[in-house]
């Protein structure tokens, strides 16, 4: 009854829970009755926790797939303080036995959380708790009342406190220098080397300068008496000025470095005559000495110079060791020691005779050279005193010329070496070197040839030192060729780059036992090192032209495009022009349709592309009254070639070849004039003897034009032929560029000769084109001898149709004797020209076509 | 006891509110006291399935009622 009851209550309380009908109302009862008999329902069947926690994981599953993932961890994590883990481990530890019943009435209930679950409502849930209020003094003094003993005591501190410090400046102490260094954000540099300096003591010199100036006010200059000093104060002063420092005996010009005697001093037991001499050699010594010094202190910007600045410092180093030595004998003399000047004087002379020796080459050059001429001036001073030092048998001062001489040079031939190696010129002006990078954005197919040249002075001479004159070409040439293959081959830089670390000095040894020169040696030295570096890549930039950009594919493939070494597509090639001519004789130059048969034809040859080939055509007014043989004159063959070979080419056209193809197309025309006519001769009566005398005359000129046309179509195959054939056996011989270039412009020398492309042998190729425009004359008179055999061949009909203008009226036979007399005019005109220049010698190629023509039938 | 007895009842407490909390991410439109009632009724040996049905049938009841109410207003 009680659970009855209590079921009765809870039922009520859900009904108006929810529906809020209140206590008291009718309906109330009839609602309750209604839920009361549904919860006593015992149909169902009993709760299955785990399908409830399989739902739960497939709930949160679904609701991370459907992006809710805000959603699906807000519930596993209530799930997981509820007990239940139902993704992860489906532990079901819940804390109440009725709670998988409790959630599975929530999924029951649940309407599409996947949709419309907004987490906002949870958080303005969690967010209507109100906060914890504000702990207030009265709060701590409840729990925790302040009548301890002794908390209002005074705490005895047993550190060092802040508040102890008084009337302390922070403002004016000064940072250590540790704080300062790590002070983040310092910004002033020169404050912080200023706490690193360390402030001269002037105070420390006055006892000495007070020692020192005993005597210094009984004597001054031009005193009449000369002052008597000691050994042993002389030979001070002497230290001090060889050391470059004031001394009371000397004075010294700070800008010259000039060194005189300042007093007229005299000592005891010496000359005066004697001593003057002896400081005065001392002092010439100090000049130079101090020279020395004022000379390295120069500010220099070629970088070799300051290498030979710090080479000649070093021996200024190593001389002031020596006298430092000296003086440490008479400082702390370990045995009895003579304090004598003059033997100070020999060993000053000793110890400085190669300082002396290199100060007397700077002021020589100095003297000598002009602003021009001056950059290499001390190099080659050098390079001159080490000769004559070695000749001369003077060791000492022959090593400490090479060692400031090598010093420079293995600076100077850095940049030398960069560009040798890897083709790289020096950027700074400073240290400019013999090799000018011209014009670094030249056209690709210039590059060789334009980009690179030595640099000289304005007297002509290579501007670099005397002794790199021999190596100049050398050097020039492979760093041409290291350049050159850093454009073909651009992944080759890194290579070059490691390359370059291996080897960078110039190994000498200069053994002084030798009886080789100096510059016998060094020259040595100079070649080893150039070969050591194996930066001639002359053989690699060959085999990559050769090899990777094809260039002797490049030049076979010119005999077939120029000149008809594939007879077939030529003669396809020259069909299809001279149908064109035929069908479109005012309008056949049209340049794209032009281009178009060559590319189809002569393109489709073995290795060639077909689109490097273009056709242009000539403007001209007088087209249309021209013979073709003449209009054919217009057309230019053009075959695009890469850069590299365009660098050996030197021309980004081929003039020459364009020419040697336009002849061979009009010689072929000619012949294609002549040739139909052959065949219509068959028609005619057997009987010669009846025929007339001007069908004798036209034969007889047709067989000579045919002759001729024969013999020049030889002339020109064979020759180029010949040509070609040399120009490919030589390039593959070429070592270098330069060679394959000459071995280019010989082959275009020999070509031009040979096919009358010269300016001086122009006369004799217009003799040749008059004769085979006879051929268009003569199938104009053919026609007019003989219209019922007259082949209706194309070229015939054009000829007919644009030669008009040139027709003479008139018999034709008289036409036809007059065309055979000029025939013989010309062919001997051509003959007598071709004689001429054989005994004038250097056209070796035009004797073939002498001999044929020569050969002529009478 | 009383500690005890205000623990047991604070775990209660927080039991309910995370079951509230859950049942707002179901969209069940459950307040907290109908739950309160829901979760007393399961203890008490109610079927789940029984007394969502029943939950169901009061809230489609509701909107009879209300729909009613709406019509007659509108009249």
């Amino acid at each position: 009854m009680a659970h009855t009851a209590r079921l009765g209550e809870l039922a009520g309380g859900l009904t108006t829970a929810i529906t809020g009908v209140q206590e008291g109302d009718s309906a109330l009862r009839v609602i309750k009755d209604t839920a009361l008999k549904g919860l006593r329902v015992q149909t169902h069947a009993r709760t299955n926790h785990f399908a409830v926690r399989d739902r739960y994981a497939g709930l949160v599953e679904k609701l991370t797939v459907r992006n809710r993932d805000d959603v699906a961890d807000a519930l596993q994590v209530r799930l997981a303080e509820l007990g239940i883990d139902a993704v992860n481990t489906g532990k079901l530890d819940s804390q109440s036995k009725w709670l998988p019943e409790v959630l599975s009435l929530l999924l029951e209930l649940s309407d599409r959380p996947v949709e419309k679950t907004n987490l906002q409502d949870l958080i303005r849930l969690t967010k209507t708790t109100t906060p914890p209020p504000p702990l207030t003094w009265e709060d701590i003094v409840a729990d925790d009342p302040l009548d301890e003993d002794g908390i209002w005591d005074d705490v005895e501190r047993g550190y060092h406190s802040s508040g102890d410090d008084s009337g302390s400046d922070e403002g004016q102490s000064e940072p250590t220098t540790s704080t300062a260094a790590t002070s983040v954000g310092e910004d002033d540099c020169a404050a912080l080397a200023v706490m690193h300096l360390v402030a001269l003591d002037e105070s420390a010199l006055d006892g000495f300068k007070a020692a020192s100036i005993d005597g210094e006010d009984e004597t001054s200059e031009g005193a009449g008496s000369p002052t008597t000093w000691s050994a042993l104060m002389l030979v001070r002063e002497t230290f001090m000025m060889l050391h470059g420092l004031p001394s009371r005996t000397y004075s010294m010009d700070a800008v010259s470095g000039l060194i005189k005697i300042k007093h007229d001093i005299a000592l005891e037991t010496v000359t005066r005559s004697t001593l003057h001499h002896t400081c005065e050699r001392l002092a010439d010594i100090g000049t130079r000495l101090q020279y020395l010094r004022i000379w390295t202190r120069r500010s220099q910007k070629a970088a070799y110079l300051q290498s030979i600045q710090s080479a000649v410092e070093k021996l200024l180093t190593q001389f002031a060791l020596a006298i430092n030595e000296l003086e440490g004998q008479y400082i702390t003399p370990l045995h009895d020691t003579v304090v004598s000047i003059a033997s100070i004087r020999a060993q000053a002379e000793t110890l400085s005779r190669p300082l002396v020796r290199l100060a007397e080459v700077f002021q020589h050059v100095e003297s000598t050279s002009t602003t021009e001429n001056q950059a290499f001036t001390i190099l080659d001073g050098l390079y001159d005193e080490a000769s004559i030092t070695q000749m001369s048998g003077d060791d000492k001062v022959f090593f400490a010329v090479v060692s400031v001489l090598l010093a420079g040079v293995q600076t100077y031939v850095r940049p030398v070496r960069d560009w040798a190696e890897s083709g790289t010129t020096p950027s700074t002006g400073a240290n400019d070197i013999f090799i000018l990078d011209r014009d670094p954005n030249c056209d690709s197919s210039s590059v060789w040839h334009q980009r690179w040249t030595l640099r000289t002075t304005s007297s002509g001479d290579v501007y670099a030192p005397r002794f790199m004159q021999p190596f100049v070409e050398r050097i020039a040439a492979q760093g041409k060729a290291q350049a050159f293959l850093k454009l073909l081959t651009p992944t080759l830089e890194h290579d070059m780059a490691i390359y370059s670390a291996r080897t960078s000095t110039i190994l000498f040894s200069p053994d002084f036992n030798t009886f080789l020169p100096f510059a016998q040696l060094f020259d040595d030295s100079l070649s080893s090192w150039l070969e050591a570096s194996g930066s001639d890549r002359t053989a690699l930039l060959r085999s990559t032209l050769l090899q990777e950009y094809s260039l002797l594919t490049t030049f076979e493939s010119l005999a077939y495009v120029f000149f008809a070494k594939d007879g077939t597509l030529f003669q396809e090639f020259a069909n299809a022009v001279l149908e064109l001519i035929r069908r479109r004789p005012s309008t056949w130059q049209d340049r794209f349709i032009l281009t178009s048969l060559a590319q189809s034809r002569l393109g489709s040859a073995a290795h060639l592309d077909g689109s490097s080939i273009t056709m242009t055509i000539h403007e001209t007014d007088d087209r249309n009254r021209r013979l073709v043989i003449r209009q054919l004159e217009d057309l230019q063959l053009h075959l695009a070639l890469p850069w590299p070979v365009r660098n050996i080419t030197r021309s980004n056209t081929l003039p020459i070849h364009a020419a040697a193809f336009t002849l061979l197309l009009q010689t072929e025309h000619a012949s294609a004039l002549l040739r139909p006519t052959l065949f219509t001769l068959r028609t005619l009566d057997k009987r010669t003897s009846s025929l007339p005398a001007e069908h004798h005359t036209v034969f007889q000129l047709r067989w000579k034009l045919t002759w001729f046309v024969n013999a020049w179509r030889a002339h020109i195959s064979t020759t180029v032929a010949s040509l070609h054939t040399t120009l490919l056996l030589d390039i593959q011989h070429a070592e270098t560029v330069d060679n394959m270039a000459a071995v280019w412009t010989a082959y275009e020398h020999g070509l031009r000769n040979a096919l009358l492309l010269a300016e001086n042998l122009a006369p004799m190729k217009e003799a040749i084109l008059e004769i085979l425009e006879m051929s268009e004359h003569f199938a104009i008179l053919w026609k007019e001898l003989f219209p019922a055999l007259s082949f209706s061949d194309s070229t015939a009909s054009t000829t007919t149709n644009q030669g008009d203008a040139q027709v003479e009226e008139g018999k034709a036979g008289a036409r036809v004797t007059a065309r055979l007399g000029d025939f013989g005019r010309s062919l001997s005109f051509i003959i007598a020209g071709l004689r001429s220049v054989s005994r004038a010698g250097g056209y070796a190629e035009l004797e073939g076509l002498l001999q044929r023509l020569e050969a002529h039938p009478s | 006891m009383p500690a005890a007895d205000d623990s047991k009842r604070k775990a209660a407490r927080e039991t309910i509110d995370i079951l509230h909390e859950i049942s707002i991410l179901l969209n069940t439109n459950l307040d907290r006291q109908s739950l309160s009632y829901c979760v007393s009724l399961i203890e008490n040996g109610v079927n789940p399935e029984a007394l969502a049905k029943v939950i169901k049938e009061l809230w489609a009841q509701n909107e009879r009622h209300n729909a009613e109410k709406a019509g007659i207003a509108a009249t």
